[in-house]
């Protein structure tokens, strides 16, 4: 009985979390949108929003942008799975590697050193312009944001891709062979098809992160569009601006329609249910001449995909670069900075691990909640958890500022917005759908049997928690850890309305600040890096967690 | 045109340094039913996969209706295959499933439309067309993919283990109607299988492999009576084996028993006897008598199987189980007969 309540209080206190951090900033947003300035419902913002060419501008290039976004980083992903899946090439374990690297990295971190790396008098450009006398505008205006932006999350669909093809059972292909198919045709009515549910969840996934992005256009200067009008017409204006509340319910809504059309577009069409023997494509040996075209590419997009990582390591060990193919010197000067201001390291070490910390104690409860009780309304605990996925970090901000400003702190009357617990509070909610399905992918794993017959010698439920489940999930517990702490490390969009004070601010918040700046480029540079540092030590550790926790008990890794 | 219509000359295969075949040669007549028959990894799936065109020979000639083919791909052979995960696309739904092959054929649509109609009412699925192949159950699915392959009208039809994904039951009906389906459209048909009472019940020719060599070919009957070799034999149901030598038309085991009227050549031999060529019953003058003991018994609904001794050989002996017919106990001696014209010597 006790134990029912206690978990019964325990779905209560996490609904109220998500109620109060998510639900009610979200419903704020909305609300503030259809507010006249004498606090009346109204579409008049709306009808504003439609008016100005400024913001119809900026709508445009909003979708202008993602959609370019989704094309590019197709054109760097489709060559690679396919030729990971279909030969039997060597690269393939390089692609596979390497597709993870730019997710390390935000792309508003390396913006302004690809700028030096691609921009009209970047690197690139001087050596193209010297051997051939022409340029390629990479970083011209939105292009740059294209092209930032496809460089690092191209990932995302090649990654889904090639699960997708590794998925296709090869009697797929060989019983079209059989009806006498080959070719094009049997690629274009049996491959393409069955690949799409892969392809189309990695760009729906590339479309919403690129139109919800806040920092690249920013540090870019490419200001009329969506996310940063949202930014400073808040930050300018200030919070009773609707323009921005406007924004807001527009970026929410195409995030969502986004997410949705993917899914209504494969509702029930589990292809891998039906595909028992796997194994992938039918694999084929390249030709010689293959083989050159082959690596050329791989290595082309290779050198794209680290472009940024060298330009910031560069930039932060340069002296001065500019007009140049390289910096003119190299020093460590940035990074002494770097140390001078360690506050900004320090104070994101310390937010990321208690919201990590949150995130992993709600997800353990959450998952156990959805899949071992049948307390009602526990789907919905879940999809609301979930659904932060696809709430943009820029509107949530928006939120939080709109609904707790106007709450004061009881022990020195400042408004609770400005608070730094708050930047851990949105930092959990954020992250918090990582370390669910970490829990959850574990959690299904792990037989009811093992919980059941320890009840069956007596045991009861927080000693099971204790002694059965908690060490049977640990891994999976790290692992949503480490991977809700990296990616909360340089999360930028949700946490750049809150900083209230300097002394306060997070290394995502020091690096875009100081890159604004050409004399704070490379302190930003060194930041930048060390951010890098923390994400992929943290990417690391988790993979070596999880293979390590789950050899030992030769159970299989599935945690994502 | 020969009478057969698949001629397999001297094949081999291997990957690496795993020979999976080694000079099979084997002839399949037109409109015969022939399983492919063998234990996982013998090398029959192999084979099958080579007739389709999945798989290379090193050596050896492969002729389809009189043609070569060993170089020509897949699409060119005019083989249909039915795969054992039943290998239906997913995005596609029964109807497009079956048509592919006619429209990769270049059918108009009113020509496809009739024989996809005529062949779903074949395979009776006649309401299922719109259906996804997630929404049919297993059997369902098999007969899709049997109609996707019939439908194009193959020169041959070859069948990769396509019962095994069915539960007992199902595989019996369908057994039957693979069988109706082969008589009705005469269309000659490869079947492989590990399962002897599958191969024994549904083919006119078999053959069998182990380790990659065809160990012999014939009608079921022939090869079951007349095994060539132990692994035969075995392969081919239930049977006792004794060994010992010949002489004098006497076969004498080494510890000792004794057989009379053996006609081969002298020297060693193994003598073959089926369960149910051991009598508990003197049924007729000219059969041999032994003393045995009863080792143990199990009772198996039509038949009783009994183990038993004689001297140091355990042999097994299957008796037709009738209501009030005695029945031995565990430690008994009992008499045992045998007719020396139904052993098989080796």
């Amino acid at each position: 009985m006790f134990e029912n309540f206690f978990l019964k209080s325990t779905a209560i206190f996490i609904g109220l979390f998500l109620l109060i951090f998510l639900a009610v900033p979200i419903v704020q947003v909305f609300y503030v949108s259809f507010l006249d300035q004498n606090g009346h419902l109204t579409f008049v913002n709306f009808y504003d929003f439609f008016q100005s060419d400024l913001f119809i501008e900026s709508l445009y290039n909003s979708f202008y942008v993602a959609f370019m976004s989704v094309v590019l980083s197709s054109i760097f992903a489709i060559p690679l799975a396919y030729f990971t899946c279909r030969f039997n090439f060597k690269a393939s374990v390089l692609i596979q590697s390497l597709g993870f690297i730019p997710l390390i990295m935000p792309p508003f971190v390396g913006a302004v050193a690809m700028k030096l790396f691609f921009g009209t008098n970047g690197s690139v450009n001087l050596l193209l312009d010297d051997w051939f006398g022409f340029k390629i505008p990479f970083m011209e205006g939105l292009n740059g944001v294209i092209f930032v932006e496809s460089v690092h999350y191209f990932p995302f669909i090649l990654i889904n891709l090639i699960t997708s093809l590794n998925n296709i059972d090869r009697t797929m292909e060989e019983s079209a062979q059989n009806l006498g198919s080959k070719g094009l045709r049997l690629f274009r009515r049996i491959v393409l098809p069955l690949s799409m549910p892969g392809y189309v969840a990695g760009a729906s996934l590339v479309f919403l992160k690129v139109f919800d992005d806040l920092g690249t256009p920013l540090l870019l200067d490419a200001n009329n569009m969506l996310a940063p009008q949202a930014y400073l017409r808040i930050s300018s204006i200030g919070i009773n601006d609707p323009m921005g509340y406007v924004i807001g319910v527009i970026l929410v809504i195409t995030s969502i329609l986004a997410v949705w059309t993917a899914k209504l577009a494969f509702a029930g069409k589990d292809y891998s249910m039906l595909q028992k023997g796997g194994g992938g494509m039918i694999k084929r040996n390249l030709l010689p001449q293959q083989k050159v075209v082959a690596y050329s590419v791989v290595f082309l997009i290779l050198f794209l995909v680290l472009s940024p990582h060298i330009a910031l390591a560069l930039l932060s060990f340069g002296t001065i670069w500019s007009f140049s193919v390289l910096p003119d010197a190299y020093t460590l000067a940035h990074y002494k900075s770097v140390f001078e201001n360690s506050i900004f390291i320090k104070n994101t070490l310390l937010y990321c691990s208690i919201a990590a910390l949150i995130d992993v104690v709600l997800g353990f409860f959450i998952s156990y909640i959805v899949l071992r009780t049948k307390i009602i309304g526990r789907q919905l605990l879940d999809y609301i958890a979930m659904s932060a996925l696809a709430i943009p970090g820029l509107v949530l901000g928006i939120g939080y500022l709109r609904t707790f400003y106007t709450i004061n702190m009881p022990w020195n009357d400042k408004p609770l917005a400005t608070w730094w617990f708050m930047i851990v509070i949105i930092l959990a909610v954020r992250r918090l759908p990582y370390a669910l399905r970490a829990c959850n992918a574990v959690l299904m794993q792990i037989s009811k049997y093992l919980e059941e017959s320890a009840e069956s010698l007596g045991a009861k439920k927080t000693t099971i928690f204790r002694k059965v489940l908690i060490p049977l999930m640990m891994g999976g517990l790290l692992a949503g850890f480490v991977t809700s702490f990296s990616t909360a490390t340089v999360e930028l969009s949700a946490t750049i309305m809150l900083v209230s004070t300097e002394s306060d601010a997070p290394l995502a918040y020091a690096i875009y600040s100081y890159m604004q700046t050409a004399a704070g480029r490379g302190p930003g540079a060194g930041f930048g890096i060390v951010g890098v540092c923390i994400v992929a030590l943290g990417t690391y550790l988790s993979q070596m967690i999880i293979e390590k926790k789950y050899k030992q008990r030769g159970m299989e890794a599935k945690v994502e | 045109m020969s009478e057969n219509i698949i001629e397999i000359k001297n094949i081999n295969v291997s990957y690496g340094s795993n020979h999976v075949l080694k000079d099979v040669n084997i002839n399949i007549k037109n409109k015969d039913f022939y399983t492919f028959l063998g234990p996982s990894g013998c090398g029959k799936t192999t084979l099958l996969r080579l007739i389709a065109g999945f798989e290379k020979s090193q050596s050896g000639e492969l002729y389809i209706d009189g043609k070569e083919v060993s170089n020509s791909s897949p699409w060119e052979r005019d083989v249909g295959m039915v795969f054992q995960n039943y290998a239906l696309w997913p995005h596609m739904t029964v109807f497009k499933n079956i048509s592919f092959g006619l429209e990769e054929k270049r059918l108009s649509s009113t020509e496809i439309k009739k024989k996809v109609e005529e062949v779903l009412e074949l395979v009776d699925l006649k309401d299922l067309s719109k259906r996804y192949p997630y929404q049919l159950s297993g059997g369902q699915q098999q007969r899709v993919a049997l109609a996707r392959t019939l439908v194009v009208r193959p020169k041959v039809l070859l069948l990769d283990e396509p019962l095994s994904n069915l539960d007992a039951k199902l595989r019996v009906q369908m057994r039957k109607e693979l069988l109706d389906l082969h008589q009705k459209l005469d269309i000659t048909t490869i079947f492989v299988t590990h399962d002897q009472e599958e191969a024994n019940g549904m083919s006119t020719n078999l053959a069998i492999f182990n380790e990659g060599i065809v160990q012999q070919i014939g009608r079921p009957i022939d090869v079951y009576n007349q095994p060539k070799n132990l692994f035969v034999a075995n392969f081919m149901g239930t049977i006792n084996v004794i060994e010992g030598q010949v002489q004098n038309g006497k076969f004498k085991s080494k510890q000792g028993m004794i057989i009379n009227n053996v006609t081969t050549t002298e020297g060693n031999h193994s003598i073959l006897l089926r369960p149910q060529n051991l009598y508990l019953q003197k049924n007729n003058n000219s059969l041999q008598e032994f003393d045995a003991k009863v080792v143990s018994v199990e009772f198996l609904g039509n038949l009783i199987r009994y183990f038993i001794k004689i001297l140091e050989h355990e042999l097994i002996i299957e008796d037709l189980h009738e209501i009030n017919k005695k029945i031995y106990a565990k430690g008994e001696s009992i008499k045992v007969y045998l007719d020396s014209e139904k052993i098989k010597i080796l």
